[in-house]
């Protein structure tokens, strides 16, 4: 049996069996093996074939979006469902850079004209987006960012680059903070512009990840022209549609519900008879560290509904949203790590390299999960790090 | 530890490192380890001619005869510069195992041949539903006529893509988990009925599994006597293994907190050093606790081989591989994170710290089998 957070109402309730029963019913079986397989980022076939699908089931595509620009114009609590539902039942999470955090961006900031030449390439999976904020020397330290942003009279000429930037390398636009001017604060004279790919002057270079997977990547921009009309908000003032956007981005990072059916999965390794051995269940300290991550886990998930919804806030909120960004990729790695460990003799093989090995499944037979393990080192690390996490929250709610 | 002791400790591990660092930088172990074998040919000669396989071999095997402390050097360095290569299954497991149980004329052609350099063995102690309780054998021998034919499938044997002889440990009397009745020959790699299969691990080196199906040899090629192989000679080899993990995951630990105090004193982010906030200051503290915790539990871990038995030793054995484990990792994943993104990355060495600190981890049993272990022998 499993520890779950109260249920919410029964129309809510019945909202939760409607999208589960959708959910279930078309969800290809290929992208939902790479999904248990705790694989993040999907091929962009894969993941244009499963957006394509949820936007036919009415703007599903893009949860969070109102219904005026195709969004299926649910409640946060309806939203927070999906995404339960969404990682329960193995498909993968909403698209992030377009859907989850360029769309709403527009509706705050954009133009119209922004808005209608955009948003409707996003809902229809047309073009993919990647986002350019972290840089070789500002990773952590982002408002000291020096990729430049020149307006010449016709356009702005960038030059500089970025870093880190995930699926660059499958993306058609970047969105994006660059240098338009100095201050005396370094928060000053930041411009959001959105960024054709395709432009003469960009150039992608792939950055292989220790455990050997390509996510991230260098972006370089040589005198790369960029229209006025790709600039969103005010030129200088973009600083503050960065923070919205991480804020929009900090909302999601606790995956309780993603740690929750990988979980699932390590209980059922944990229940599966051995020929001859024990399971692992069986195994007493084995036990005690699955039940201390499963408490763990509650109190986690008491606390996000907590936060999003006893708060009486309509809006995200902000220093607790780091608190739930650090616990939980803090409980993530906890299952991860012994995931890993499941595998005993066999787990460090590296079944990226023995493929014709890939569908047995563990236990005990090489496995996916050490990568999957080292892979998720990145969790506590990426969308502002969890000591960023823990400034912030020193900042606003101790005052620090 | 008296002066001329640590002097000869020393010019070990000193020639050691000098070794390394001029034939094994990062950028060659990482085309070594996605190469054909794993490791250089060249190197495997090269540290035989310095006289490493045949330093804690008997003397009348060709040896040394130096004792554990010794090896405990390389270890380290190896630990240090993540060096890979057949020498811990080949000159410290097979040998320590061949060495507490072969007679007189098998031990000295078998050690003879590790010193000589004929000869990579390597050892097949587990199964897949043992987890690591090696006494959970179903492979099993049967004589017939003078002969005995071997069935079973093994796991984990390190580096069986390159050994030409394999240790296989088989039941031949009992059930399946007694801890008597269990038999070592010694195989040939190539024989008939005999598969392996081999994997690469995440850290670059190379496990194999191995299948036998009516696979018949002669009496000769029994090590020791019938029934007893684990309770002779095997547990204790596994005790000089886990002292010899435990010094190459300290030299892991060291280099690693070198590497990531040097990245925090370099980096600057919001105009300062990243060494130079307070909260950072006390996470690279606590690695550091941490190193100076495993260097000592790990001189112990090799103390206990000679100045311990039995049960003491066997909780010196299990603290010490517990908590060094345990520690490594914490490390490990700390160090990751104190380099931010860039300790994701192929290009630097330390995410392969982590890596190869995982796979040390759970060799000989994760921190809770050790732990579990510590518990039973304190009762």
């Amino acid at each position: 049996m499993t520890l779950n957070a109260p249920a919410f109402d029964d129309e809510l309730e019945k909202f939760r069996s409607r999208v589960r029963q959708a959910i279930r019913s078309h969800l290809p079986d290929d992208i939902r093996i790479m999904v248990a397989r705790e694989q993040m980022d999907l091929p962009k076939q894969a993941q244009r074939r499963w957006h394509r699908i949820l936007r036919d089931l009415g703007g599903w595509c893009c949860p969070s979006w109102p219904k005026q620009y195709g969004g299926p114009g649910w409640s946060d609590a309806q939203q927070y469902i999906f995404e339960q539902e969404l990682a329960l039942n193995d498909a993968p999470r909403a698209m992030l850079y377009g859907v989850s955090m360029l769309g709403p961006t527009l509706f705050e900031y954009g133009s119209s004209e922004q808005k209608q030449r955009f948003l409707p390439d996003i809902l229809n999976a047309n073009t993919f987006w990647c986002q350019g904020y972290s840089e070789p020397g500002a990773g952590s330290d982002l408002a000291s960012l020096k990729c430049r942003a020149n307006w010449n009279g016709s356009h702005y000429i960038v030059n500089g680059s970025k870093i880190w930037t995930s699926e660059a390398h499958i993306a058609d636009w970047i969105f994006g903070l660059f240098r338009s001017a100095t201050g005396e604060k370094k928060q000053y004279g930041i411009s959001f512009l959105m960024i054709d790919m395709a432009s003469a002057g960009v150039s992608v270079r792939p950055l292989a990840m220790f455990e050997g997977t390509h996510e991230v990547n260098e972006v370089h921009f040589d005198n790369v022209e960029v229209p006025a009309e790709n600039l969103v908000g005010e030129e200088n003032d973009g600083w503050k549609i960065g923070k919205y956007l991480l804020g929009l981005e900090r909302f999601g990072t606790a995956e309780v519900s993603r740690t929750k059916a990988s979980l699932q999965r390590l209980k059922k390794l944990a229940y599966s008879d051995i020929p001859g051995g024990t399971r692992l269940i069986d195994d007493f300290a084995f036990a005690e560290r699955l039940a201390q991550i499963e408490m763990s886990l509650y109190a986690l998930e008491v606390t996000e509904r907590k936060i999003l919804f006893e708060s009486g806030d309509d809006h995200p909120p902000g220093a607790e949203a780091s608190l739930l960004k650090v616990r939980g990729t803090e409980i993530q790695s906890d299952v991860f790590r012994l995931t890993a460990e499941t595998a005993a003799h066999f787990a460090p093989i590296d079944i990226g390299r023995v493929g014709e090995h890939r569908l047995s499944d563990h236990p005990y037979t090489p496995t996916d999960a050490a990568r999957n393990y080292f892979n998720y080192r990145k969790t506590p690390i990426y969308s502002g790090s969890n000591e960023i996490q823990r400034n912030i929250v020193a900042k606003a709610k101790l005052g620090l | 530890m008296d002066n001329s002791l640590r002097e000869q400790y020393s010019l070990i591990s000193d020639t050691a490192e000098r070794f390394l660092l001029d034939n094994y930088p990062f950028s060659v172990r990482q085309q070594l380890i996605t190469g054909q074998s794993g490791y250089s040919d060249k190197h495997w000669q090269q540290i035989h001619d310095m006289g490493w396989m045949q330093l804690s071999l008997p003397v009348d095997c060709g040896g040394l005869g130096c004792g554990i402390g010794f090896v405990a050097q390389l270890a380290r360095e190896f630990g240090r510069h993540l060096f890979m290569s057949p020498f811990f299954t080949s000159a410290v497991l097979s040998a320590k195992i061949i060495e507490n149980l072969a007679d007189d004329p098998m031990r000295k052609k078998l050690l003879g041949e590790i010193a000589d350099n004929t000869s990579v063995i390597t050892a097949a102690l587990y199964e897949k539903q043992s987890r690591y309780d090696m006494h959970n054998i179903t492979s099993g021998a049967k004589q017939n006529a003078g002969r005995w034919i071997l069935n079973g499938e093994k796991i984990a044997l390190q580096y069986g893509n390159c050994a030409n002889r394999i240790l296989v440990l088989v039941r031949t009397q009992g059930e399946q988990t007694d801890h008597s009745g269990l038999t070592l020959f010694c195989l040939p790699s190539q024989c008939e009925g005999l598969k392996l299969t081999h994997y690469t691990a995440h850290d670059g080196s190379r496990l194999s599994t191995l299948r036998m199906r009516n696979v018949e040899v002669s009496e000769n090629c029994m090590i020791g006597k019938a029934h007893d192989a684990l309770v002779d000679g095997i547990s204790e080899a596994v005790e000089f293994s886990l002292a010899y993990i435990c010094a190459e995951m300290t030299g892991a630990m060291e280099r690693l907190m070198d590497v990531t105090l040097e990245y925090a004193k370099t980096r600057t982010q919001f105009g300062q050093k990243l060494s130079s906030f307070q909260a950072i200051q006390h996470r690279l503290v606590d690695m550091y606790m941490r190193c100076e915790l495993a260097r000592s539990l790990s001189s112990e871990a090799i103390n206990c081989l000679e100045s311990q038995q039995g049960r003491e030793r066997g909780l010196v054995l299990a603290a010490s591989k517990h908590e060094i484990g345990r520690m490594a990792i914490i490390n490990a994943e700390e160090a990751v994170q104190l380099h931010g993104a860039m300790g994701m990355m192929d290009e630097l060495p330390v995410g392969h710290y982590l890596k190869r600190l995982f796979t040390l981890n759970l060799l000989f049993g994760d921190p809770d089998y050790h732990r579990s272990r510590f518990r039973q022998l304190s009762k």
